[in-house]
């Protein structure tokens, strides 16, 4: 078994009175790589607080290494060595680059020589060694993401955290930052969790993905996501998720595919309709329905579990009832390929 | 007019010749102003800035007090000191009524709430994201405190000059607890308003000239200081 770097157990926060996280347990073993997916408010950015011991949980016990960091005082800041968050909209100090570089090497004590040597090698792998004596307010915002990146690898902290780190930079810096979070990770063996709320990326860069929906955390894949190998159809690219259900994917494609299709572009009729544009179609059986926030969730079985989300309008129309046979389709460009 | 001319003229010669009378009341006011408020900085940096990061109970109406004392009037720190220091005061055995010392407690108990007030200012504006940047790269509370007054540092240097200006500019303290001896206790405020009441406007303008020359220097030299700092 891995050695074990975070563990939650119970964890809650609450904040006047409204529950915004609620974990039963999580579990971060070393060398693997976490990602956070889920909307904005989901309860991400508090999970990581929670995990670079900087916000206290309302119940419950973080783990780091093993250890009780729950508890106030100098261990909990002595554990909060081994963890390093950095933000969706990093904060640099009014000074040098390289400066802000040895800022946490200096609160480790190292000694001079260790950490010019951890500054350079860290501004190396960042590809940005020619600022190290620019001042830091003046930097892009893709710079100034690189700069606290290596402001917080050059730590080697056990867990590395990282709130939505590509938010706010341009594609060419998506690319730049995803290189360097991958790199640390095979080259350095760094255990890594972030947040996203692009499931594309998460699959880009995670072993293990938590779904987050307000402030609770699942493993289990998200509404309609499926992946498989991809097979040629007919000269299309195609994925068998049962014996009878083929998805016709919307570009050609070969070997591991994860895809999936929102709920709300998925279609309900009781008649099989002559399809005005290329479509998926299945014929299928209501399994569930439930209401979410005026939302209308259908559970339709063709096979495999696909979910609709319809307008109260519509179910009126329909008069759906479980148990009930219907069609289902959806239009192949509506799929997102990850 | 004629005698205005006459004695804006007297007063140019006097800068530039350095008369006697002028470079001792620049010396005097110089040697107080710049003593008392590098006391009060002392005191009212680390104050404001505990103030501002703590919650205690009466936080408010600690800093309410601070903001009244902000305008605290001269002659009333003046009476204050004196009824403490006069031959019958409490502190009458020390002998320090009319001396430096005296207007160097008075003027550092007018720069002290000017600089605590605007030190909570200051500490109130840091970005809440330094403490928090500071803590998940494991700095301890003192280099934490220590980042965020250097994030700071030139809204805590304004409030020192802030200080500074309030002090080197005040006649109340110095004319009430220096006694205006010259070479000793006159300063520049002080020669100004006994000259000016003797209908000899010469010294007074010329040292008008040159309170207005520090307070100009003063602020250069804080502008050249921010702009070096955001290169």
């Amino acid at each position: 078994m891995s050695e074990e770097i975070l563990r939650f157990e119970g964890i809650g926060k609450r904040y006047d009175g409204k529950t915004v996280l609620d974990i039963d347990s999580l579990k971060v073993e070393k060398g693997s790589v976490h990602a956070l997916v889920g909307p904005n408010g989901s309860g991400k950015t508090t999970l990581l607080e929670i995990a670079a011991l900087i916000n206290e949980p309302s119940s419950g016990t973080v783990f780091v290494r093993g250890k009780d960091a729950t508890s106030s005082g100098a261990a909990r800041r002595k554990l909060r060595r081994e963890v390093t968050l950095v933000d969706q909209n990093p904060y640099l100090f009014d000074t040098t680059v390289q400066r802000n570089i040895a800022f946490g090497l200096k609160a480790r004590g190292l000694s001079g020589a260790e950490i010019r040597s951890r500054v350079g090698a860290a501004l190396e792998n960042v590809g940005l060694a020619s600022l190290a004596s620019r001042r830091a307010p003046g930097l892009s915002a893709g710079e100034a993401q690189r700069i606290a990146l290596a402001r917080a690898m050059a730590l080697r902290p056990s867990l590395l955290l990282l709130d939505e780190p590509t938010a706010n930079v341009d594609a060419f810096h998506v690319q730049i930052l995803e290189n360097l979070i991958r790199e640390a990770v095979d080259r350095e063996g760094t255990t890594v969790m972030f947040a996203t709320h692009s499931l594309t990326q998460s699959y880009r860069l995670a072993g293990t993905i938590h779904h987050l929906v307000e402030g609770r955390v699942s493993s289990a894949p998200p509404e309609n996501h499926f992946f498989g190998i991809a097979e040629d159809h007919e000269g299309e690219s195609c994925l068998r998720l049962a014996p009878e259900v083929l998805v016709v994917l919307p570009e050609a494609r070969s070997g591991r595919v994860h895809f999936s299709v929102p709920p709300e572009a998925i279609f309900l009729s009781r008649e099989a309709k002559e399809p005005a544009v290329r479509q998926n179609s299945y014929r299928g059986r209501v399994v569930g329905i439930s209401e979410d926030r005026g939302r209308i969730q259908v559970t339709v079985d063709v096979g495999v579990h696909l979910v609709s989300v319809i307008s109260r309008e519509s179910m009126e129309a329909l008069n759906l009832k479980v148990g009930d046979d219907l069609f289902l389709s959806f239009e192949i460009p509506s799929i997102l390929l990850h | 007019m004629e005698n205005l001319l006459h004695d804006i003229g007297e007063a140019i010669r006097m800068v530039v010749r350095l008369d006697r009378d002028v470079v001792d009341a620049i010396g005097v006011t110089m040697g107080v102003s710049l003593t008392s408020t590098a006391l009060a900085t002392l005191v009212g940096v680390p104050l404001g800035f505990l103030i501002a990061v703590k919650s205690f109970l009466g936080k408010r109406l600690v800093i309410l007090l601070f903001q009244t004392l902000f305008a605290l009037p001269t002659v009333l720190v003046g009476l204050l000191v004196m009824t403490l220091l006069s031959r019958r005061g409490p502190l009458g055995d020390l002998g320090l009524l009319f001396s430096p010392t005296a207007i160097v407690i008075g003027q550092f108990l007018l720069a002290c709430p000017i600089i605590v007030s605007l030190s909570i200012a200051a500490t109130q504006a840091i970005d809440p994201r330094v403490e928090r940047t500071a803590h998940t790269l494991g700095s301890g509370r003192l280099r934490t405190a220590l980042v965020m007054f250097l994030e700071a540092r030139f809204a805590f240097f304004a409030a020192v000059l802030a200080g500074f200006g309030r002090v080197f500019a005040e006649v109340g303290i110095s004319m009430m607890l220096g006694g205006n001896f010259p070479g000793k206790t006159r300063t520049i405020t002080t020669t100004i308003a006994l000259e000016s009441s003797k209908g000899e406007f010469a010294l007074g303008i010329a040292l008008g000239f040159v309170l207005l020359l520090v307070a100009f220097g003063v602020n250069i030299f804080f502008q050249l200081l921010q702009g070096r700092a955001g290169k």
